[in-house]
């Protein structure tokens, strides 16, 4: 057939024959058309081009020939047959003609061979050429305004270019025919090949790829033409059918090898008059063997393995069929398995093929593996006895959690029967003990883990609470079904008494309140909250004040019902997430949680406050107590624990107890520190005046003119016992604002109060002074203790005591203190101003305190001879002394010279270093027995007031040789003034010196040794310019002896 | 030869010229003298021309203007030192005659042709008559715009301005008028030479930062014309403190205009070429310079090349002749060079 195929002629070859041909046939008429009629089209617009430059330059020559513009018209033609690209425009210039004395001058423009345009000459032989051989040529004449005949214009045009151009077409037009008919004729072919002849060859292919059975193995491609279409379908259709069919015996022989697969199940099929079976392969399988191993298998082999204890069960149910007893032979025995244990077999089968004379010969039936299903039934066996006797409650719930079964135990337990309780739901038991949470983490724990264990209170039949462990799981079972098993303990006795010894061990009997065990617990876990949430935290450390009275005064009993009292109001003013504990007697601590700050504590601390305020009723009774808080808060700049915060609670109420109780007080941890040491030393003070480590010295007070002790200043030491006597400086101002400052200063009083009593006992009269802090005086009951010593001293004198008190001090309130001086001197007790100057004196408030004395203040005195300042001020305070009629004392005299400057001014009393150190109290007899003053003091007179100056000019004089001694050692960097008449003294000296005492003896000398002294200071002073600073020494004494000479002189002037 | 070159703006001086000074008197009678010489010459060219003597003829657009007039002697001086006779055509600025003196010495068959065209178009007309004869042409002063030539002569104008505008900075920095700006009335900007002498101008103007206060273009070179411009200029320009005019004759009218205005002591004036009576307006301050055209040295330069031509030899394609810039300063100095090469006034 195939070489009967490849005889017939191709239809393909035929097609492509004819196409190629029509189409060869039609372009080419195509082509030669579209050519003439191209050429055609060139020729007339030649023409037209020629028509239109002719005109052009017909009209635009004219004048440029007439005005011999040459130039202008060959530009014009060059334009032209640029523009209509002529061959050559020629312009015959009869005006030109007869300026040259031609016949005309031809000029215009010609295309060469390159076709460029170029200048055409007339007289080039191949200009004439190319002209001559022009393809057309057309002449017009140009006329001139006049209508005068000018010229001649002549164009010529060539074919060249058309003959180039329709020569292009031509080749155009082959290309693109030939083009077209390649891409024509393939577009056929490819057509005709991909519709026609590929469908074909698949229809071919497909029906040449067979299987076994002959028919095609894929179906036959379908094609979109009707014609073909037809002839494909009908043909699948066929194949279709008949493939059906076979893949429909084929599916079910496989459906039931998988069925048979599927089940496990082992078959037989046994020919009972011979005997011979046949097994499947899971038939053997189940056995542990290969059908193989078995060989030669016949009914025996099924009996061999068979236990011997069902083999006989067997053959009965078998003969029962056979004798159609029953229907269906069915029997479970157990069969020996190749590796010795026995597998459980459901044997079934039916015979299918009976004899003529009713004996079976074929019977088939299947093997069943059942041992997993018998193992299964025996362990429900077992589970159900364990079950039944467990002395645990059991409750079987199903998915829902309605109660499928329950054991005797859980009736004896909860006291509800089974028949109670099957079917409804384990919520019957519940005791409302537990929150709904509780029951939602329950669950959670057993959806996602099957199980929980924990403990839950129940609720029994009778209505009594109990207590189980309890275990609950979930079970799901071989059929996906879901149960909870729970499986419980009564634990009621043992919570009980866990609860009781919880509540002993956490709990005050007494007030129900927390202990201080469990206080200290929840301090702790408060305080890691307060760190973690980033708030505060209030500590209160509260005791009862009075309770003890109380408590004495009506018995334990009462005392307690009152705690209980007070303690219920105090947790009922707490917040619910405070602590309340009781941790003693009647101390109580509050824990303030979640605080934004201090102050929010304090609405808090007030309400308890009130709490503990309110008058509390028992029987007949009404008791009022009132409590101390101690307040402090965490967390604190430095690291703290939970026992340093109840110290600093205990430490804080302490203080509210001393600061007068019924208060709260806060601890402050910073001032806490700073005042520890603070604190110390107070103790030792305190200590050292319990030990009478305090003593008093005294320091004479004298008139420097008569030697008249005028008293004593009472000044207190320490004697320390390892660091000596140490100086008030030292010590006082610790005390300063203290209390302490007053038990001192009372002691002090008293102290000087009975040395008077002492000293007159001897013979003495000597008054004292003490000095009084101001703090002391500030005191309410100053005068009060100070009559009280009065009393205790009753030999004491007015005038006997004197109370010295700081101008500073007095100044600060000014009233009072006026107040006080008027009663003390009632009290005969004297009163002076201290340290007077340093402080804003002012006249005003001078006048106002009636103080009987003014201390000038030691600074002024011991600088007066060398400052000039100092004594003037000093001369100021005498003037005002004076002036307001008060006693003045100048404090600080210390040498010979500072007494006289003092008479000289009109001071007599004084006291100092000068006249005596302070000295113990029994040293004061001797030395006011042996001490007489200075000679010089006796005889020094007040000065006139007339005669200052000369004091005054006197310090000036020390003051200026000081000054040059410090210049010369190099601690002044200025020297004094040299010239005479310059300095103050010499200012003094040579202008109201010399008018006041100018007669006087001394005078002369005066002004001699005083030149001398400037004339040898500049002297000394050119030593040290040049810094002969060895020679110094000696000039320094001699100018200091002049200016003693002059001192001495100088007291010459003042002296009567 | 596609380099296009263009007329020098001497075209239009005479007709608009006003009333002629003395010097000027003399320039046109002499100018008369020479087109009577001319005609005479020209009578008996051919004779000469027959005794076979080297001849030249030089084609000039106009020789009643002063400037081609000095420009001929300069031709007929060198011309005469090297032996050659001239015969100058002066076409009176006509093309028609132009042409008609062109083709006269074609048959006359000069040896070279000195061509000063009426316009550059003309010139390739006369180029190409002069080329199909075989007769060599050197241009001097106008160019062409095509045709092939010998060489051509001609005025740096670009140079020339920038050294008048030289001095004029210094004038004005004399006497601290910088901040002032300088007014120019111009020659057509279509003009090459015109471009360049503005171009240059404006070059030595912006070197020293002075402003420029504005240009006006004459069209019709009258005196009407420059005074108006130069008085526009004045009053529009309250600082302007210099006027620049692009060439000689119209000096007048823009002193009368400044006269007029009342800054004839405010405003300087400066101008390009020269006129005889500049020798005495320059050294007395009344113009501050001008930048003066050697048209006596153009001639002579013509002549030269063409000379080295027909000798053989290559003269240069192009010859630009320095422009005097003549100021107070240097007039002195360069008289004599103003008297010969400017005024043709060498032999007077």
């Amino acid at each position: 057939m195939g070489a009967q195929v490849r005889q017939n002629r191709s239809l393909y070859g035929l097609l492509v024959t004819l196409i190629v041909s029509s189409v060869i046939l039609v372009l080419g008429a195509d082509a030669t058309f579209s050519y003439f009629m191209q050429r055609d089209r060139m020729l007339e617009d030649m023409r037209e081009d020629s028509e239109l430059s002719m005109a052009t330059l017909q009209q635009n020559l004219a004048g440029f020939m007439e005005s011999y513009a040459v130039n202008e018209y060959d530009q014009l033609v060059a334009t032209e047959i640029q523009l209509r690209n002529h061959y050559a425009i020629l312009v015959t210039d009869f005006n030109m003609g007869r300026l040259l004395s031609r016949k005309a001058y031809v000029s215009g423009k010609i295309r060469n061979l390159q076709g460029q345009i170029i200048d055409y000459q007339p007289d080039n032989p191949d200009h004439i050429s190319w002209l001559n051989n022009a393809f057309h040529s057309t002449s017009a004449q140009v006329l001139g305004s006049a209508g005068n005949h000018l010229g001649e214009i002549t164009i010529y045009t060539s074919d060249a270019e058309m003959k180039q151009a329709l020569r292009r077409l031509l080749i155009k037009t082959l290309f693109n025919n030939i083009l077209i008919l390649v891409l024509l004729v393939l577009l056929l072919l490819l057509t005709i090949r991909g519709l026609l002849v590929h469908p074909l060859r698949g229809v071919a292919r497909a029906l040449t790829q067979r299987d076994s059975d002959g028919l095609p193995t894929a179906p036959i491609p379908h094609i979109g033409y009707r014609e073909i279409a037809v002839l494909t379908d009908t043909m699948n259709t066929m194949i279709e059918m008949i493939t059906a069919s076979r893949q429909s015996l084929r599916e079910e022989r496989n459906r039931l090898a998988n069925i048979i697969q599927g089940t496990q199940v082992g078959t037989w099929e046994w020919d009972v008059p011979s005997g011979r079976v046949i097994f499947n392969e899971r038939w053997a399988e189940m056995l542990g063997y290969t059908l193989e191993e078995l060989h030669p298998i016949s009914i025996n082999t099924w009996k061999a393995l068979m236990h011997p204890n069902d083999l006989k069960r067997a053959e009965q149910q078998l003969q029962r069929h056979f004798s159609g007893e029953i229907s269906l032979y069915e029997c479970e025995m157990r069969m020996r398995h190749k590796d010795s244990h026995w597998v459980w077999i459901l044997a079934r089968g039916r015979v299918n093929r009976y004899a003529e004379d009713g004996a079976p010969v074929c019977m088939s039936g299947t093997h069943l593996d059942i041992s997993e299903r018998k193992n299964t039934e025996e362990r429900l066996r077992q589970s159900a006895s364990v079950f039944e006797h467990a002395k645990e409650g059991i409750m079987i719930t199903d998915e829902n959690g309605d109660i499928l079964d329950i054991n005797d135990a859980f009736t004896q337990i909860t006291g509800y029967h089974k028949e109670e309780v099957v079917g409804r739901n384990p919520r019957l038991l519940k005791s409302n003990r537990q929150s709904p949470a509780f029951y939602e983490t329950l669950w959670k724990h057993l959806r996602e883990r099957g199980q929980w264990i924990g403990e839950i209170w129940n609720r029994r039949k009778d209505g009594t609470l109990f207590a189980t462990i309890e275990t609950i799981s979930a079970v799901r079972s071989e059929l996906d079904a879901l149960t909870y098993v729970a499986l419980f303990s009564d634990i009621t006795a043992i919570k009980e008494y866990q609860s009781r010894l919880e509540r002993i061990a956490h709990y005050d009997t007494l007030t129900d309140l927390p202990n201080r065990v469990l206080l200290g617990d929840r301090l702790r876990q408060a305080m890691a909250q307060a760190v973690r949430h980033n708030n505060l935290l209030g500590i209160i450390y509260l005791d009862l004040d009075g309770f003890k009275t109380i408590n004495d005064t009506h018995g334990h009993d009462v005392g307690d019902k009152l705690l209980k009292l007070i303690s219920e109001r105090m947790h009922a003013s707490l917040r619910d997430c405070d602590t309340l504990a009781r941790i003693g007697g009647d101390e109580f601590v509050a824990v303030l949680t979640d605080l934004d700050n201090p102050q929010a504590g304090i609405p808090i601390i007030e309400r308890l406050h009130d709490a503990t305020l309110a008058p509390l009723h028992m029987e007949s009774l009404e008791l009022r107590v009132t409590a101390s808080f101690g307040v402090t808060f965490y967390p604190q700049r430095e690291s703290v624990d939970a026992d340093q915060l109840m110290r600093q609670a205990d430490q804080a109420m302490y203080v509210a107890k001393q600061s007068g109780k019924n208060r709260y007080h806060l601890f402050d941890s910073e001032q806490e520190q700073a005042l520890r040491g603070h604190f110390e030393e107070l103790g030792h003070i305190r200590e050292a005046l319990m030990w009478q480590q305090l003593v008093l010295h005294y320091q004479p007070k004298v008139d420097m003119r008569s030697g008249q002790v005028l008293g004593v200043e009472a000044l207190i030491r320490w004697d320390h016992p390892q660091r000596g006597l140490l100086l008030p400086g030292s010590f006082l101002p610790v005390i300063a604002n203290d209390e302490l400052m007053i038990e001192v200063g009372d002691w002090v009083i008293e102290t000087a109060a009975a040395q008077v009593e002492t000293w007159r006992k001897q013979g003495l009269s000597i008054p004292v002074s003490v000095n009084i802090d101001g703090y002391q005086f500030a005191q309410k009951d100053f005068i009060d203790k100070l009559k009280d010593c009065l009393q205790r001293h009753p030999t004491l004198q007015p005038g006997d005591l004197e109370l010295e008190v700081l101008e500073t001090s007095a100044l600060d309130d000014i009233t009072r203190i006026s107040e006080l001086i008027v009663v003390c001197e009632h009290l005969g007790i004297g009163f002076s101003l201290d340290d007077f100057g340093t402080g804003y004196s002012s006249l005003t408030y001078l006048k106002q305190l009636p103080a009987r004395t003014l201390k000038i203040d030691r600074s002024f005195v011991s600088d007066m001879l060398e400052d000039p300042e100092d004594l003037a001020i000093l001369e100021g305070v005498l003037g005002l002394a004076d002036a307001f009629q008060r006693q003045a004392i100048a404090e600080g005299v210390e040498t010979v010279a500072h007494g006289s400057m003092l008479l000289s001014l009109g001071c007599r009393m004084a006291q100092g270093y000068g006249i005596a150190k302070p000295m113990p109290a029994e040293a004061v007899p001797q030395w006011i027995d042996e001490w007489t003053p200075d000679p010089a003091w006796h005889a020094r007179p007040q000065v006139n007031r007339e005669d200052l100056p000369v004091l005054f000019s006197m310090v000036e004089l020390r003051h200026w040789v000081n000054h040059l001694e410090r210049h010369l050692m190099g601690n002044h960097d200025k020297h004094p003034a040299m010239d005479p008449h310059e300095c103050p003294f010499g200012d003094w000296l040579y202008n109201r010196g010399m008018d006041r005492y100018g007669g006087h003896p001394a005078m002369e000398r005066i002004v001699a040794l005083h030149s001398q002294t400037h004339k040898l200071a500049r002297e000394t002073l050119s030593m040290s310019d040049k810094g002969d600073q060895h020679d110094l020494h000696p000039g320094l004494q001699e100018i200091k002896a002049m200016r003693d000479e002059i001192l001495s002189l100088m007291e010459k002037l003042v002296t009567p | 030869m596609n380099t296009e070159f263009t007329d020098s703006g001497k075209l239009h001086a005479v007709a608009q010229k006003p009333a002629p000074a003395e010097p000027e008197t003399r320039s046109r009678a002499f100018s008369g003298l020479l087109t009577l010489i001319l005609l005479l010459i020209l009578a008996v060219v051919p004779a000469i021309t027959q005794a076979g003597e080297k001849r030249l003829a030089y084609l000039v657009s106009d020789q009643r203007i002063p400037f081609w007039e000095i420009m001929q002697r300069g031709v007929t001086e060198r011309a005469t030192q090297l032996g050659y006779q001239v015969t100058t055509y002066s076409a009176d600025n006509s093309a028609k005659r132009e042409l008609e003196h062109t083709a006269r010495a074609i048959q006359q068959a000069v040896e070279g042709i000195i061509l000063s065209p009426t316009n550059s178009s003309a010139s390739v007309t006369i180029l190409k008559l002069a080329a199909s004869a075989g007769i060599p042409v050197v241009i001097a002063d106008i160019g062409t715009e095509g045709g092939e030539y010998v060489s051509y002569i001609a005025s740096d104008n670009r140079k020339g301005s920038y050294q008048i505008g030289r001095i004029l900075v210094k004038a004005l920095q004399a006497r601290n008028w910088e901040q002032g700006s300088v007014g120019i009335i111009a020659i057509p900007q279509t003009r090459a030479n015109g471009r360049a002498r503005t171009a240059g101008f404006m070059q030595a103007l912006d070197e020293a930062g002075i402003r420029g206060a504005g240009i006006h273009q004459q069209v019709n070179f009258s005196y009407r014309e420059t005074y108006d411009f130069a008085h526009r200029l004045i009053q529009d320009n309250p600082d302007l403190r210099a006027l620049w005019l692009q060439g000689s004759d119209r000096y007048q009218a823009a002193l009368d205009a400044m006269t007029d205005s009342g800054r004839s002591n405010q405003v300087l004036l400066i101008c390009f070429d020269a006129e005889p009576e500049f020798l005495e307006l320059i050294p007395a301050g009344v113009l501050v310079g001008a930048a003066m055209q050697q048209p006596f040295l153009m001639g002579e330069a013509a002549v030269n090349a063409l000379h080295v031509h027909l000798q053989g030899g290559t003269p240069q394609q192009q010859m630009l002749l320095p422009i005097l810039a003549v100021s107070e300063e240097n007039i002195e100095a360069l008289k004599p060079q103003i008297l010969r090469n400017v005024l043709g006034m060498a032999e007077q």
